[in-house]
């Protein structure tokens, strides 16, 4: 079995785009929140944490704009953080998302809008009209879509796999990445999750399971790590931020963690992994958990080098 | 230990309530595609799919499904000496879209959604719902990879299998998308077939003439014990012995046109279970129906079986069943270890004039006899996921 260190790290949030700001402005106390001023502000959510990136000039075909979920754009944005400029052969991917699809918007809107006495009018959802339900719609409730766009970014053809979930699911996420390292399935992978509860109806929804706690804010961000083998690091000369030692997951246990909630808003599938980065960032090992309302809940322990 | 011991499958398809009921439909070539009954698709471009039957009795689809699959997985299974933190489950499973309908009621008559509408479309939902049934205190893993998620979550059991992170593994996946958003938004996509006058017809995979997939709903789960505990536990029944999986990187809806994806999560597949193309019995191909997937396809098996890929058969079994999306993956990992055990496979439905650009051994008219050997069976989802897996008999 082979040793799995870590060798990049990229991160988005509302308190920056990547990892060294975002610790510098958390230890400062810096909030990211800021005041909704639209139908959010009637769900009583203390504030927004929003991440400012704009992926959309990198793409390599500009036809996947069409198909750019947020998630996506949030993960694009610390994957290619993460991995650096080089592109090395069968590198994997393995990505947590959250408990709903990456973008509900057009299918919330073509339900709402085609319904005529509590039941769905064809006509209406067929168009033409605003009620119509667009081509690429179904295709943006697809949980993997996020991980598909990061794959063809980085032109990544290793193994993969999408976690679906809420917390746990991004640590699940990175906990699969590392177990196909050590096992020698690939020698480097991303790693992470991406996630954005910022919409209204996600929000609410949330608020409604109690998964979302409005006084802590909603948030949305992406984390992703580089793993590979400690010989493929060591043979490219990498500079290693950090070992991973140990992974697990169980059911129906209970975890605690420090949320970074207060300051970036509840990120959901991505609160685990960007708490995983920024202690990477700023070097403090130990062990971190994810832990989703379900009961689902995974952990992962890291060790400075 | 390189391989898992299944020692249970259930499955519901639209072919039968039970895995033999499906696989002895499959055998006999019936055909599961019909006028859609869910609800009324007369104004709907595409009016046919492949349904289930299924009593629901005031039960939500989703769980009717998972439910019956997992019953009839764990008739002769024994957990009640497994430590609970060594079961482990792994669902395949999308968003349950059409759930959306009853939360878009809610909304819409001014209603705060209740708490059961909201989870009731989560993708998590099933892998919870098996966790609470069998008592499982180990991992809780929701893969979630469209059309090859459930092939993933088998895979992915296997693997925790290996490592010794648990005993016994759950594994599967459920779909039901047979509803009006879902049917407009595939047929606008222009990926279903619109043989509203020949339904039975309509699924065709790797057939000149063929159009598109024909949406269908299932549910399928194995459960995966490790050699040490199999046989204390229930009988062997065969094993899953490789698994391989793969990302396209190429574009969000087509797949490359020389396969190199599928081919490269079916040569680790082998790879994994120490296996070579001349010790593949069968393949029971993804075969969807649509034109670029079952060209990349058939590129993709010919890549891995090199000279050997006039010998081994070849059919698609969503030509009777129709694509079951995220279940797929499982219920034809469950054809195929039915395949090797009786050392037969199922005919390609439909396939009538085989596309030259899909040249392989399909299996037309009868069933094949089988050789001694592996199957195989592809999953390969939008997105350009991909994933292999590799069963042998017992």
């Amino acid at each position: 079995m082979r040793s799995v260190v870590i060798t990049g790290l990229g991160i988005c949030c509302a308190l920056g785009n990547d990892p060294q700001t975002v610790v510098q402005r958390l230890a400062q106390g810096h909030s990211g929140l800021t005041q909704p001023t639209d139908e959010r502000a009637a769900l009583a959510i203390a504030g927004l944490g929003l991440a400012s990136v704009d992926v959309r000039p990198l793409l390599k075909r500009r036809k996947d704009r069409k198909l750019l979920p947020r998630a996506a754009e949030l993960g694009i944005w610390a994957a290619i953080q993460a991995m650096g400029p080089d592109r090395p052969v069968n590198t994997g991917v393995f990505l947590g998302v959250g408990r709903e699809p990456p973008d509900n918007g057009e299918t919330e809107h073509a339900l709402l809008t085609s319904m005529v006495d509590g039941q769905l009018n064809p006509e209406r959802l067929l168009g033409p009209g605003r009620a119509a339900y667009p081509p690429l719609a179904s295709l943006r409730t697809l949980p993997n879509l996020v991980l598909a766009h990061i794959a063809i970014q980085l032109n990544l053809m290793g193994p993969c796999g999408t976690r679906a979930g809420a917390d746990a699911a991004g640590i699940a996420a990175i906990s699969e990445g590392y177990y196909a390292v050590k096992e020698g399935r690939a020698h480097t992978v991303l790693v992470g999750a991406a996630d954005s509860v910022v919409s209204s109806g996600l929000a609410r929804d949330l608020v409604r399971l109690g998964q979302l706690n409005p006084q802590r804010g909603a948030g949305e961000g992406a984390a992703m790590l580089r793993l590979e083998s400690a010989d493929h690091a060591a043979q490219r000369g990498a500079t290693v931020l950090g070992q991973i030692t140990s992974v697990g997951a169980a059911f129906g246990s209970t975890s605690s963690q420090p949320p970074h909630d207060p300051f970036l808003g509840y990120c959901g599938a991505a609160n685990a992994a960007i708490a995983l980065v920024l202690a990477i960032a700023a070097q403090r090992p130990g062990t971190l958990h994810g832990q989703d309302p379900s009961g689902a809940h995974s952990w992962i322990q890291w060790e400075r080098q | 230990m390189r391989r898992a011991a299944v020692v249970g499958f259930g499955a519901i398809t639209p072919l039968g309530d039970t895995a033999e009921a499906t696989w002895q439909a499959l055998l006999a070539g019936q055909n599961g595609v019909r006028s859609i009954s869910r609800f009324n698709a007369q104004s709907y471009p595409v009016q046919f799919a492949a349904q289930v039957t299924l009593n629901l009795d005031g039960t939500d689809l989703y769980d009717a499904l998972i439910d019956s699959a997992l019953s009839e997985a764990m008739e002769a299974v024994d957990l009640s000496e497994v430590p609970s933190d060594r079961v482990g489950v792994f669902m395949g499973c999308e968003a349950a879209r059409p759930q959306f309908e009853g939360l878009a009621r809610q909304v819409l008559a001014g209603a705060t959604p209740e708490a059961a509408d909201v989870l009731a479309h989560m993708p998590n939902r099933p892998a919870i719902r098996v966790a609470k049934r069998v008592a499982a205190t180990g991992p809780v893993v929701t893969l979630s990879t469209a059309c090859t998620s459930s092939g993933q979550a088998v895979g992915e059991a296997l693997l925790a299998i290996r490592r010794g992170e648990v005993d016994v593994a759950i594994a599967g996946g459920v779909d039901a998308l047979v509803h009006p958003l879902m049917v407009t938004g595939f047929a606008r996509l222009g990926a279903l077939s619109t043989r509203n006058d020949a339904p039975d017809h309509a699924s065709r995979p790797f057939d000149n003439e063929r159009d598109g997939f024909v949406l269908g709903e299932g549910a399928g789960v194995i459960v995966l014990a490790s050699s040490r505990v199999a046989e204390s536990i229930g009988s062997i029944l065969g094993w899953v012995s490789g698994y391989g999986c793969s990302c396209n990187a190429w574009r969000i809806t087509d797949s490359p046109p020389d396969g190199r994806g599928a081919a490269q999560a079916m040569e680790a597949a082998l790879a994994d279970g120490g296996f070579s193309a001349e010790d593949v019995a069968y393949i029971n191909a993804h075969g969807t129906s649509t034109k670029q997937n079952d060209i990349s396809e058939a590129r993709g098996i010919q890549t891995v079986l090199g000279d050997c890929v006039n010998s081994v058969p070849v059919s698609s079994t969503k030509s009777m069943m129709g694509h079951l999306v995220a279940a797929c993956g499982a219920v034809e990992a469950i054809v195929c270890l039915q395949a090797v055990r009786d050392g037969v496979a199922p005919i390609t439905r439909n396939l009538e004039h085989p596309d030259p650009e899909c040249t392989l051994r399909h299996i037309m008219g009868a069933p094949a006899t089988l050789k001694p050997g592996v199957a195989l069976t592809n999953a390969f989802g939008f997105g350009g996921s991909n994933a292999s897996l590799v069963l042998e008999a017992p």
